[in-house]
């Protein structure tokens, strides 16, 4: 039977925390500022000047829909890297509170196997992050659609993609913080390899610079491995941009990474004695 | 109660020793080759020092801890099945409820958890929070609870879902006096209704109180078991008390018979009741008159501190 208590409670945890009304806000303040004081003028189609909260943007000669697609894949840059910063340090906490002394206990002695205790709070948390990033990508797009006349169908569907990056990295934290217990430990094994990933990502200008086979090697061998949220985020601003995307061994290795944490996250859990 | 079944927790050979995951060298053995059983309806008592493995036991019996070897049957399954932990209660020691819950949302996720259905739930938190004195906090997040207010929370949630076997790790840790009674009072009504009660406790006094059975454990060993009236069945000789007097500390200490003397009474300690005849007699003889003559049992803590000590 399916009881989704470990599920909720973890929405309802980052209501009381007021995780989850911090990211709200964030994005209601985004979307605000974007609806109130992004002012355009367009002149035949053409953007003659941007104004935001009063201080002139410097704008070359776009159309407006070029304008908007580079407006929106700057944002999704910018949630793709500072934004998925923020959700990994939010959600950091999620394992280790529940592995405490004295919680997990209260847990684990249900009629629920431990695979689906750990699952339920992985979903939880990803549930909260593809809430707040579906808000936010919904409402500028809805914002910039009704000021600009200017649809662009990528830009909210870019949000499968931030969401993908969020929950591929929170896998990685959730194996680190549940095997250590410790939460900064699977923050900072996540926010690595979200630093590292634009040099991996370069892995074809690099490789060769490096002095030896070895290096070579171990270096191509990361990239295969860690997952590959610069081509992520990269694959939004193309899907903005509507150029042509080909992500699909991206999505597969980055998917793979994230299944392989979260077996090894199930088969650590379920065996641990606590 | 299942009809036919001898023991509602079956302990058969359960050993555990605690390894680091990166060598196979022995770490800590906390069980070796415990056996026991635990009779339906009745309340269990497992005492042992700090250290002894009794926490250990309760929770490879709950599946929180896995046995290296041996088997537990509980309520007459396996516990690999875990379809019978819905029928399992258990109050942690040191309990941690999430802080962001109140008290009667504590008592519906746990209650949710352990599989009772949502409206039996409901009824069942409203009668313990009223029977252990929280209605007025059902609504007042538990982060704002004492210790007392988050034990007796933690013995309601171990209740909610009308569990046939309870296990109860130090129950009364942190409760008052009045609270502990109710706890006590609360074990023997459930065990009187045919549920079953396992307290894991080193309070020798709470176990005395109310446990109809208990063994003693040291250093993952069961060592002894049995009732309270068997475990300290034991004579240990007689206690004569008579009027001190010089005549009679004189008269003592040359039969080398042993004494203490408290408040104006000397407590003479004779061995058997051959012994015990022998000085009444003489006693009686120099006219001296007896206040009392008691048959000396051993106490649990007697016996703990003995079994344990050894």
């Amino acid at each position: 039977m399916f009881r989704p208590g470990v599920f909720l409670d973890t929405f309802q945890e980052s209501f009381r925390n007021k995780m989850f009304l911090f990211f709200f806000i964030v994005a209601s303040l985004i979307v605000g500022s974007i609806g109130l004081a992004l002012n355009m003028d367009v002149v035949n189609g053409v953007m003659r000047g941007v104004t935001f909260f009063g201080s002139e943007l410097r704008v070359p000669a776009f159309t407006v829909k070029q304008w908007v697609e580079s407006f929106q894949a700057g944002l999704a840059m910018v949630i793709g890297t500072f934004g998925l910063f923020l959700a990994l340090m939010a959600t950091s906490t999620l394992f280790p509170q529940m592995l405490q002394k004295g919680s997990v206990d209260l847990l684990l002695c249900r009629p629920i196997p431990r695979w689906r205790l750990v699952t339920a709070r992985f979903l939880g948390g990803a549930a909260i992050m593809a809430f707040n990033a579906a808000y936010l990508f919904v409402g500028v797009w809805a914002v910039l659609g009704l000021k600009a006349g200017v649809w662009n169908q990528g830009f909210p569907i870019s949000t499968i993609l931030a969401i993908f990056a969020f929950i591929v990295l929170f896998s990685a934290v959730m194996l680190v913080s549940v095997t250590t217990e410790s939460g900064p430990a699977g923050l900072l094994v996540a926010a690595t390899m979200l630093m590292f990933s634009p040099l991996l990502a370069a892995h074809e200008q690099i490789t060769p610079a490096l002095s030896s086979e070895l290096y070579r090697r171990v270096f191509r061998s990361l990239y295969w491995v860690v997952p590959k949220t610069a081509e992520t985020i990269g694959a939004m601003r193309r899907l903005i941009t509507e150029r042509p995307l080909e992500i699909n061994w991206v999505v597969g290795t980055s998917l793979a990474f994230a299944l392989v944490c979260y077996i090894a996250t199930v088969i650590y859990f379920t065996r641990k004695d606590y | 109660m299942i009809k036919g079944m001898q023991f509602a927790l079956e302990v058969n050979g359960v050993s555990k020793t605690f390894r680091r995951w990166w060598t196979r060298r022995r770490q800590v053995r906390a069980l070796h080759n415990v056996n026991f059983g635990v009779v339906p309806g009745s309340i269990f008592g497992l005492l042992g020092p700090n250290g002894a493995g009794k926490t250990t036991l309760v929770k490879i019996a709950l599946t929180i801890a896995h046995a290296d070897e041996g088997e537990i049957r509980l309520l007459g399954e396996f516990i690999r099945d875990r379809s019978v932990l819905k029928r399992v209660g258990y109050l942690p020691e040191n309990p941690r409820f999430p802080t962001h819950l109140t008290a009667l949302q504590v008592l519906k996720l746990y209650g949710s958890l352990s599989g009772a259905d949502t409206k039996r739930v409901r009824e069942n938190a409203a009668k313990w929070l009223d029977r252990l004195g929280l209605t007025e906090w059902r609504h007042v997040r538990v982060s704002k609870f004492s210790k007392g207010m988050n034990e007796r929370l933690a013995l309601a949630q171990a209740l909610v879902h009308d569990p046939d076997f309870i296990f109860l790790d130090e129950p009364t840790d942190g409760l008052d006096p009045v609270a502990r009674r109710e706890v006590r009072a609360i074990c023997r009504e459930l065990a009187d209704s045919g549920k079953t009660i396992f307290i894991n406790s080193h309070i020798l006094a709470e176990i005395e109180l109310i446990c109809d059975r208990i063994a003693l454990m040291k250093s993952g060993e069961i060592i002894e078991q049995g009732t309270i009236a068997e475990l300290t069945s034991a004579r240990t000789g007689y206690e004569l008390v008579v009027a001190v007097s010089d005549e009679i500390r004189n008269w003592l200490e040359e039969k080398t018979l042993s004494f203490t003397a408290v408040d104006g009474h000397v407590h003479i300690h004779l061995p058997d009741r051959a012994s015990a005849n022998s000085a009444i007699d003489a006693l009686r003889a120099k006219n001296v008159e007896v206040e009392s003559l008691v048959q000396r049992r051993r106490t649990l803590e007697s016996v703990f501190i003995e079994k344990v000590g050894e």
